[in-house]
């Protein structure tokens, strides 16, 4: 018989579904956005619906990097399985993300962790849920500032490896069309990958420290 | 063309950078060669804060690296490390007294 420990996490934004589902299928932002928190990750297969990936991350509360190797399955435009093997398969967590949205423009994310242990370790139920529940808001926090930016650029015509086209060329008119609904195509090309590497698309932090300056500083 | 107030050199001092968004366009004001240079912090690739981290060096070369997934671009004229068609648009400077203009479309 297996046993699992298991978290349920949930918030809720004031973005697009297409855009949320974009910040989790951007593989590569991990080792950008969150780079903190990971220091490489190898993409070795992805499409439309699936994304098989080793991750060298930090987890909470544990002070070293692990290798953990992460397979992601888009079952539907709403619902998204990763599962995650580390410490030479010896450990193994499954999370189950639920991407709901309303009519109003909002949607609402729950996560659902789950990890196997064996029955003397269930003990460590209360312990799992604290400390998931904490990742889920901090991996959160960090990924607002980056939803927020690109929910803005996209409205001001932000257009995918090439920017806003008035930005670029002083001579071109503002973007003034309506906002245009979030367009989302996977897999997300990728173009930051390290060079001759032998398998998959290698992702390597660039930054060790920051002095960080930030998003930038409130408007005058 | 229009002439905006972007900051003062009070702010740029503190950092020697910042970013500010001005009509609609995300600017990065910075020293370099002890002048002062603004150009875009919106990057091309997926339009993340080129300006989040201080300059670094690599390499011999100055560049900002954008937070998002790490594209680099060159201090001096702004062009990607990686992919030189991706450039960063340069945006005129005025210093008046104590402050920074920029000029914008």
């Amino acid at each position: 018989m297996k046993y699992f420990l298991k978290s349920k996490s949930s918030l809720k934004t004031n973005f697009p579904k297409k855009l949320l589902l974009w910040n989790y299928w951007d593989h590569e932002h991990i080792v950008g956005t969150h780079f903190k928190h990971y220091k490489k990750v190898n993409i070795i297969y992805e499409d439309n619906k699936t994304c098989l990936s080793e991750r060298l991350a930090k987890l909470p509360y544990i002070p070293f990097y692990i290798k953990t190797t992460d397979f992601a399955i888009l079952l539907n435009g709403s619902q998204m399985v990763v599962y995650h093997y580390a410490l030479f398969n010896l450990l193994f967590c499954k999370q189950t993300f639920y991407f709901e949205e309303d009519n109003k423009g909002y949607c609402k994310v729950t996560r659902i962790d789950y990890l196997e242990v064996p029955r003397f370790l269930t003990i460590l139920q209360p312990f799992f849920d604290k400390i998931m529940r904490k990742w889920f808001i901090d991996v959160w926090k960090e990924d607002m500032p980056m939803r927020k930016r690109r929910l803005r650029v996209w409205k001001l015509g932000f257009n995918d490896f090439r920017g806003i086209d008035y930005v670029n060329n002083p001579a071109e008119k503002k973007f003034t069309k309506p906002m245009r609904p979030y367009k989302l195509e996977l897999p997300i090309a990728k173009i930051t990958h390290e060079k001759n590497t032998k398998s998959g698309k290698v992702f390597l932090r660039k930054i060790e420290k920051s002095k960080h300056i930030g998003y930038g500083l409130p408007k005058l | 063309m229009q002439k905006k107030l972007i900051g003062t050199l009070n702010e740029l001092n503190k950092h020697k950078q910042f970013s500010r968004w001005v009509n609609d366009h995300d600017i990065l004001v910075f020293l370099n060669k002890n002048k002062v240079k603004a150009i875009s912090n919106i990057c091309p690739h997926f339009g993340g804060p080129v300006g989040y981290h201080e300059i670094t060096e690599v390499n011999g070369e100055k560049v900002f690296t954008c937070l998002w997934h790490n594209l680099q671009f060159n201090v001096d004229n702004g062009v990607c490390t990686l992919h030189k068609n991706l450039k960063l648009r340069e945006y005129e400077v005025i210093i008046d007294s104590d402050n920074i203009f920029v000029y914008v479309n």
